[in-house]
């Protein structure tokens, strides 16, 4: 069998090297108990939440960068007065939204304003969606990155097949750098299907290095931060 | 004067002429002479030896090499209180950086090449890092643009002393050209296995020189400086060649 | 599948008179090179983190048999399918059959350089599937019907007046048009494809063992569709992509950004466990890991070559490559191209396949100091001019083996380099041209095509020796 032929030729190789080869019964991963992490966490947690304002700073300024647009919005008022002229603004006529305990009052708004929501199992319905509406589970202030996962309530085709994004999130999620989001992700969520980092909108610079935005992922992403 | 005679007169070096010197610029073993004289450091010249072997090395082989290193080491581990001094800096990473390789199996081999490449410098590197001599009283007016060869620059990490030694000098203009740290295009045989290649590489270099406006290019390797000199004679651009060593040997 | 042999001085001679060519390379590669360093100067310990990525993929391959066996437990365990395959014609085959059993008519491929590798469009075309390659370089030079010519950007050596004009002319699009323009195209024509398609094929950047998690980078969005939308995904990875922890992702996406295209992060990067879940409402129903070898254990088996398998194919070594800068990537003959080029290729096809790869470059480098994973590129290089002198079907010619010869002895015997050295200057004479050899014979002549030789000095430094030694 080819797994084994290949297993083979590699622990072959290996062998008469000056490698260290640890056993199989050690494991390879060192694993840290449990109370140690939930410490880590709480901490970080903490830690996070006194810089808060710097990391809401430094997170617009990156994805601003990135070409994204951030929005500061003191409450949901403000929240769904963004989406409301944004939607006015592009003749906006199907939409598509996640299932979340943030976006509930939301979509209950959008519903009674007469707005349709596409079913994101159905490809022919995401196709005619204008925009997307998502959480975001994390954000990453070094990099202006926003952090999506997906379930059954959170599905992937939401922040990807519409054109425009907006992704709605709470200010309390944003960490400084991939070291502490990897972290938090590995220790709070559940492994998921999909996970998806998202910085900016889609774009490109394979002619002549110019660089082009919208290509095949959404044109524009609106994150309209919830403080 | 007399004081560099005394701060120095325990010094004592053996200079590595290197082929290319030896036979085709012979004047810049003179110019290292007379500023190692000028300083007060005794140098001698082991007659018998001939190559460091890189030549064969970086070919690929690897047996021939082992046999002249061989020979250059048993020939400067004869006195083993000299500095050697070497004026490239690619002969210099072969015997400081790839001996060891050549040798890996050999620790009798090994032994010896620890004990000569510990001792050997390049020539700028050896004034301002080991004698901390950065003036050596030299004069010459023009317009100098370096080139930093690869060998130099990447394995032995020399950047700043020669230039320290280029700004030192009484009437120079020092201009740093664009891309100076990048490849000349020489790198030895691929000069000729690939001369095509390489003269395109060295167009770009020729083209940074004359745009810096120097009238002079200095380096520390005369393999870049045979590649590069070759160039503006066969197209007839007056700006003069040095080896580091000839500038600082003006007056 | 390649069997012929490569020659890079004859494929090389044409991309050297191509001017347009040359403006395309310098611009790019200047591009890359400047935003690359304003990235990496960002990073307070950048060359702390260069050394633990190298760490990392150091202790990945030295127990690389263990962690695959990990990452296959850990993909099965979230409902996904791994397939072993010993070469590229035996990837061909699985991912064929995959296609087969599920009535795959139409394929969508993000861009992955171990599919093309493999030819695996090539295979896919023959079987009778529709396949569109959906990056949008890639999309470029499929309908170019060229190769790519650069790991980040495929589609480098075309200028965007070349690709209006392509674009009309197979797509029937208006001519000369703009790349925003250009880029709406593409857009429309492969949405069509990514929502229609059975299949969708990716590569793998780097596959996490501990979790069981493939990780694919992008700016374009076409990977996320190609693995989002067909009811089918699959992905190809070599066996070195893989890392241990989930948390070593974080060293791996600081260092690949930065030293790719300068960014702290691209548009996308996709973390993907298996298939949709139950309940899930999109996703595939389907995820295949094919894990590739094709010549990879063979340069795992050999110590002085095996940090080969370190690299991330970030291109930052093409981008500092003087050689590179000049040539192009389709002078080195096969997909991989650059400094990483010249030390897999003759590894995965055979050194007697490449030899003269090893050989074009001047070994300046600079390619080292900007790999993110430290890959020490000239010394592999070194070692595989070794193999290619001690293989007997490349090793040195007559010509070369008695200059070879004939070196060792007069550097050997002292008196025979002064003898060769009087020699020569005598033999010289006839080709002095005000005081320089402006032409010489074979294989002199190789130099003197572009450039003067100096003259052998009449009186050589040992010789001036005798007079400065007892002077003062």
């Amino acid at each position: 069998m080819s797994r084994e032929e290949v297993l083979r030729r590699i622990k072959t190789g290996l062998r008469g090297s000056q490698t260290n080869r640890e056993s199989k019964e050690k494991s390879l991963f060192l694993s840290a108990n449990e109370g140690e992490i939930q410490g880590r966490v709480i901490r970080l947690r903490s830690g996070l939440a006194e810089k808060k304002w710097g990391l809401i700073n430094r997170f617009v300024d990156e994805i601003t960068k990135a070409s994204g647009r951030a929005i500061v919005t003191k409450g949901e008022d403000e929240v769904r007065e963004f989406i409301i002229n944004l939607i006015d603004e592009r003749n906006v006529k199907s939409l598509a939204i996640w299932r979340t305990d943030l976006l509930t009052s939301l979509r209950e708004f959008l519903l009674d304003r007469g707005l349709r929501f596409a079913s994101p199992g159905n490809k022919s319905e995401m196709a005619e969606v204008n925009i997307g509406i998502t959480e975001a589970n994390f954000a990453i202030a070094e990099t202006g990155t926003i952090v999506l996962i997906s379930n059954e309530n959170q599905p992937r085709s939401v922040s990807l097949i519409p054109p425009i994004h907006i992704a709605v999130m709470k200010s309390d999620i944003i960490v400084e750098n991939l070291d502490q989001l990897f972290f938090l992700v590995q220790n709070l969520s559940e492994p998921t299907s999909c996970m998806t980092f998202i910085t900016g909108p889609s774009r490109t610079a394979d002619i002549e290095l110019n660089l082009t935005l919208g290509v095949h992922g959404p044109k524009e992403l609106f994150v309209v931060i919830h403080l | 004067m007399n004081t560099s005679e005394k701060k120095h007169k325990d010094i004592k070096a053996s200079l590595f002429i290197t082929c290319l010197v030896d036979l085709f610029f012979p004047q810049v073993g003179e110019s290292i002479v007379k500023i190692f004289r000028k300083l007060g450091i005794e140098i001698d010249f082991p007659e018998d030896q001939t190559c460091c072997g890189q030549p064969g090395f970086n070919s690929g082989f690897q047996g021939d090499a082992r046999a002249i290193a061989k020979r250059f080491l048993s020939i400067f581990n004869q006195d083993d209180n000299r500095y050697i001094i070497c004026p490239s800096g690619s002969c210099t990473s072969m015997v400081r950086v790839f001996y060891k390789e050549l040798f890996k199996d050999d620790p009798q081999m090994l032994e010896i090449t620890r004990n000569v490449s510990s001792r050997i410098y390049e020539f700028s590197e050896f004034l301002v890092n080991v004698i901390k001599a950065e003036d050596i009283g030299a004069s010459y007016t023009g317009k100098v643009t370096y080139h930093d060869s690869c060998h130099l620059l990447r394995e032995i990490g020399i950047k700043d002393e020669p230039r320290k030694l280029i700004k030192s000098v009484k009437g120079v203009e020092f201009i740093e050209m664009n891309l100076h740290d990048t490849c000349c295009g020489f790198g030895g045989t691929f000069s000729i296995k690939f001369p095509d290649v390489s003269a395109s590489i060295l167009d770009e270099k020729i083209e940074n020189i004359v745009k810096s406006g120097a009238d002079t290019i200095v380096s520390s390797d005369m393999g870049c400086l045979m590649q590069i000199g070759g160039a503006l004679s066969r197209r007839g651009i007056p700006i003069k060649v040095m080896h580091i060593a000839e500038l600082l040997a003006s007056s | 599948m390649e069997t012929k042999r490569l020659r890079f001085e004859r494929d090389s001679a044409s991309a050297l008179k191509n001017q347009k060519l040359q403006g395309a390379l310098r611009n790019a590669t200047d591009r890359f090179r400047t935003v690359r360093e304003k990235a990496t100067g960002e990073i307070k310990d950048w060359e702390n983190l260069r050394i633990k990525a190298r760490e990392i993929k150091k202790h990945t391959v030295e127990h690389l048999d263990q962690y695959l066996e990990i990452l296959e437990e850990n993909i099965m365990k979230a409902g996904g399918t791994v397939h072993w395959a010993k070469d590229g014609n035996e990837a061909c085959s699985i991912i064929l059959d995959i296609a087969r059993s599920n009535n795959v008519r139409s394929v969508v491929k993000s861009k992955s350089m171990a599919t093309e590798e493999i030819e695996l469009n090539h295979a896919l075309e023959g079987a009778g599937i529709k396949v569109v390659e959906t990056d949008l370089g890639e999309y470029i030079i499929q309908i170019a019907k060229e190769r790519p010519s650069h790991i980040l950007a495929p589609a480098i050596h075309k200028t965007k007046e070349d690709i209006a004009k392509l674009f009309a002319e197979k797509l029937n699009t208006e001519p000369g048009l703009e790349p925003e323009k250009l880029t709406n195209v593409a857009r429309e024509k492969l949405r069509e494809e990514f929502l229609s398609a059975d299949m969708g094929v990716s590569g793998v950047n780097f596959a996490v063992a501990e979790t069981g998690t493939i990780v694919i980078v992008e700016n374009e969005g076409n990977a996320r569709l190609s693995t989002t939308v067909p009811r089918i995904h699959v992905a190809l990875m070599g066996i070195e992509k893989i890392i241990p922890r989930f948390e070593d992702l974080s060293t791996f996406l600081s260092v690949l950004f930065r030293s790719a295209s300068g960014q702290k992060m691209s548009a996308y990067v996709s973390f993907i466990t298996g298939p949709r879940r139950k309940n899930d409402m999109d996703g595939p129903e389907e995820f295949h890991l094919v894990i590739m070898d094709n010549g990879r254990s063979e340069i795992l088996a050999h110590e002085e070559t095996r940090e080969s398998l370190h690299c991330i194919r970030c291109g930052a070594c093409l981008n500092a490559c003087p050689v590179y800068r000049k040539v192009g990537g389709h002078s080195y003959g096969w997909i991989y191209s650059g400094p990483i080029g010249a030390i897999i290729t003759p590894q995965l096809l055979g050194i007697d396949k490449a030899p003269d790869l090893p050989f074009a470059s001047s070994l300046c480098g600079a390619c080292r100091d900007v790999c993110p994973v430290k890959i020490d590129i000239p010394r592999v290089l070194l070692e595989l001019r070794r193999r290619v002198k001690n293989n007997k079907r490349t090793r040195a010619g007559f010509g070369e083996r008695v200059a070879v010869r004939l070196w060792r002895f007069s550097m050997e015997h002292r008196r025979i380099y002064s003898l060769f050295s009087s020699l020569s200057y005598i033999v010289q004479k006839p080709w002095l041209q005000e005081g320089r050899l402006k032409s010489l014979p074979i294989p002199f002549s190789r130099w003197t095509r572009h450039r003067d030789f100096p003259p052998i000095s009449k009186k050589p430094f040992r010789e001036r020796w005798k007079e400065i030694r007892d002077s003062k």
